[in-house]
């Protein structure tokens, strides 16, 4: 059985459809062919906004599961977008003396297992939802959102857990972690700190005898991916703190940020760890997918990671140890020579952040970040949506410098096997603001792709030339995915304001 | 320092409307807002407020908060005045509008609880987390509904059935026959559970028959006086503050 092949062909999942973070469809009724007679099906318009609509919806056997920010959800027909149930989140009430509690109104979509759906709420809570009519099943925090904490990514389950982590790492404050808590009860199962402790392996890598750790970041706020035959759980860790572009306080590699993390499901203990960006100065989080896949490597065949990391480079790694194979840039970067065979970056000399301002690239939003990217076992192509900027790095911050270089952004289709970019689709107008939208390729061979403008497009998975585009009209911060029921394929995208749907006519 | 603390925390208090003045609320309610909001708050000119997301759900400082500035762009004016009036209009409002702000039901809680499970509610009902979901969830039924409406519930399932809860059989195409409740339809489709709590999405094209039947499928409860009260009791109590579901989307 290929990875990711228990999830039945019509469905969608989990954030990235299954857990190997493929964003892949064996669907193939829309095809590269036939996509330009794609229309619209359904639009389904949101009752209230969220700050950010990030969502990838769930479809099983018909049924849409859609949150929208982290208050609010609803149970759709996926045929006719009618609403089944709405669920409303009533967050606690102000705290005593009317202060409004901190709250972190975007959310990036449900987890589902059996009749239970799982979403992160505005105020750093984990709630199960009965998935038939919207109840409240349970109900835990994870931190308190008043030192920072929050939670906006999809949870991922794996076997009767379900796994999320946290944000804040940018605020000073926050140690990331990750939790797995029990399916049926909300019990906590787990908890793996990513900032280790005094005496925990890991810490030599901050400064001795500091306080640097206890703000130490490396948050877990996107979602992870899992290999049920390696009973390992996958997740990204982000930047360092306290501070992101000031590393004088916390001299050392400063584990285990800007990371990938493997986790012994059952326990949550460590079994590898790979540090993209040792020591981080330029807010590169490596939060971006871990993206599971199998393809021979150098005459045998081998279970690999890849990732499309925010620091510019490309990377496989062998997932059952951790192995580093490959790191190739596929954006412009200026900081490093090269990644060493033995997987540690060879930084450039002088690209620390300076009181008048050092000029590298990436830009601080990176080579790409958290947006979804997708891989076809068809095409061996990993499609990321990609940006090429640099900009002025500053102990206290960051500055872009659009008159010295525009920023380009754009999707790049990279072959795994060599992490060298096989075709470029690039995004016009202008390109400061940054694009979070994502990719998803199907089994028809179309990758789907949204720009920051509002068009969702439809590209040629093996050429990378526009064969369809719709207006959504507003702006998308969201990724594709696709379904199918009664035999007739779905593709579904979340705007600020509505999911739209399409179909062939 | 200690005057300081008192007097901080009393402004914390004011701040918060405490003490507010329902009878005078009232009063000034009737000359300043039941023109359109009517005087049982029933609506009008303006929305009715036993229905209106801010007087139900939100805390009583948004309340204050519309009452004091109104809404841009409506009918609904700033108050003029002094602060407590508007307090006192909030606590009004709310003794009438918002369920849960009088005393607790009497009755034997415990048993309450026994009855809900032994008579079968539970079968479709959710509360504290658990039950059936044909059946619409009563874990905060108390902040939803007023006791005389949850009375009525129980004796006369009939009189009032909460939309998305509509008996309704089908046929289907090829597909036999669906028995269940009606969540939502339109000119082009149907959205049904069946009685196993299974979520469908129909068009109508593929349906042969549609048959929505009168009243609901939950069956009228025969209890004493005493065990009606110890069932109140219990559900009075079920006020779980982060449920919200049904409120303003049904149909949607």
């Amino acid at each position: 059985m290929s990875l990711g092949a228990q999830t039945p062909d019509g469905n969608w999942l989990s954030h990235d459809r299954d857990t190997t973070g493929q964003r892949y469809s064996p669907l193939d009724q829309i095809r590269a062919s036939n996509v330009e007679g794609l229309a619209a099906a359904w639009a389904f318009q949101t009752p209230r906004l969220p700050t950010r609509s990030e969502t990838t919806p769930l479809v099983r056997d018909g049924i849409l599961y859609l949150t929208v920010g982290g208050e609010e959800a609803h149970a759709l027909d996926a045929r006719t977008g009618r609403v089944i149930w709405s669920f409303e989140y009533a967050v606690p009430p102000a705290a005593a003396g009317g202060k409004a509690m901190r709250r972190t109104n975007w959310n990036r979509g449900f987890a589902l297992e059996g009749n239970r759906l799982f979403m992160a709420t505005s105020d750093c809570a984990l709630i199960a939802l009965d998935a038939r009519n919207g109840s409240l099943l349970w109900r835990v925090r994870l931190a308190d959102p008043e030192q920072s904490y929050g939670a906006t990514a999809a949870p991922l389950v794996v076997k009767d857990m379900v796994i999320l982590g946290v944000r804040g790492g940018d605020t000073g404050t926050v140690r990331g972690f990750l939790d797995a808590y029990d399916v049926a009860t909300g019990k906590r199962r787990w908890r793996f700190n990513t900032v280790p402790g005094p005496g925990e392996k890991g810490h030599e890598t901050w400064p001795a005898g500091g306080q640097a750790w206890k703000a130490g970041g490396a948050a877990t706020w996107t979602t992870g991916t899992y290999d049920a035959a390696l009973g390992l759980v996958y997740w990204t860790t982000g930047n360092p703190g306290p501070k992101d572009y000031d590393g004088s306080d916390r001299a050392g590699d400063n584990l285990y940020s800007c990371s990938v993390l493997a986790l012994r499901a059952e326990t949550g203990e460590l079994a590898w760890h790979y540090q993209f960006t040792p020591h981080d100065v330029n807010d590169w989080d490596a939060n971006e997918t871990p993206v599971l896949l199998d393809m021979e490597w150098n005459g045998r065949p081998r279970k690999l990671l890849a990732q499309a990391n925010r620091n510019a480079f490309f990377y496989v790694l062998d997932r059952v140890t951790g192995e580093f194979l490959l790191g190739e840039p596929f954006a412009k970067q200026t900081w490093a020579k090269r990644i060493l065979p033995n997987g540690r970056p060879e930084r450039n000399p002088d690209t620390a952040p300076t009181v008048k301002g050092n000029y590298v690239c990436p830009d601080v939003h990176g080579g790409t970040n958290w947006q979804s990217p997708s891989y076809s076992p068809r095409t061996g192509l990993f499609y990321v949506v990609a940006r090429d900027a640099c900009g002025y790095f500053y102990p206290t911050g960051f500055s872009n410098d659009a008159e010295r270089a525009a920023p380009k952004q754009s999707v790049k289709a990279i072959d795994v096997r060599t992490g060298k970019v096989r075709w470029e689709y690039a995004f016009l107008g202008n390109q400061e603001l940054v694009s979070h939208a994502g990719t998803m390729t199907t089994a028809g061979d179309v990758t789907f792709v949204a720009g920051r403008d509002g068009q969702l497009i439809a590209l040629d998975a093996r050429s990378g030339r526009a064969l369809w585009h719709f207006n959504t009209g507003g702006t998308i911060r969201a990724a594709p995915m696709t379904y199918a029921v009664d035999g007739k394929q779905y593709v579904s995208i979340c705007t600020k304001t509505a999911v739209f749907t399409f179909a062939l006519r | 320092m200690r005057r300081f603390v008192l007097a901080a925390a009393l402004g914390a208090v004011l701040a918060m409307g405490q003490g507010r003045d329902a009878s005078r609320g009232e009063a000034l309610y009737g000359a300043r807002c039941a023109g359109c909001h009517g005087r049982d708050g029933r609506g009008g000119e303006a929305p009715n407020l036993h229905k209106s997301r801010l007087v139900v759900l939100s805390p009583p400082a948004r309340l204050f908060d519309v009452v004091r500035n109104g809404i841009p762009g409506t009918g609904m004016p700033p108050l003029a005045g002094p602060d407590a009036d508007a307090w006192d209009i909030v606590a009004f409002v709310h003794s009438v509008a918002k369920p849960g702000m009088g005393k607790p039901v009497e009755g034997d809680v415990e048993a309450g609880r026994g009855l809900f499970r032994s008579l079968g509610c539970a079968r479709c009902h959710i509360v504290e987390g658990k039950g059936g979901v044909l059946g619409p969830d009563l874990s905060s039924i108390a902040l939803q509904s007023s006791t005389a409406e949850i009375r009525e519930s129980v004796l006369e399932p009939a009189a009032k059935v909460r939309p998305g809860y509509r008996p309704v059989t089908v046929v289907v195409q090829g597909k036999g026959t669906i028995m269940g409740v009606l969540k939502n339809e339109d000119n082009f489709s149907m959205q049904v559970m069946s009685l196993g709590g299974v979520l469908r999405g129909l068009t109508r094209a593929e349906l042969e028959r549609v048959d929505l039947e009168p009243g609901t499928r939950m069956p009228a409860a025969r209890l004493s006086a005493r065990a009606l009260q110890d069932l109140l009791a219990f559900l009075d109590r079920q006020r779980a503050p982060h449920l919200r579901t049904e409120i303003g989307f049904a149909n949607y």
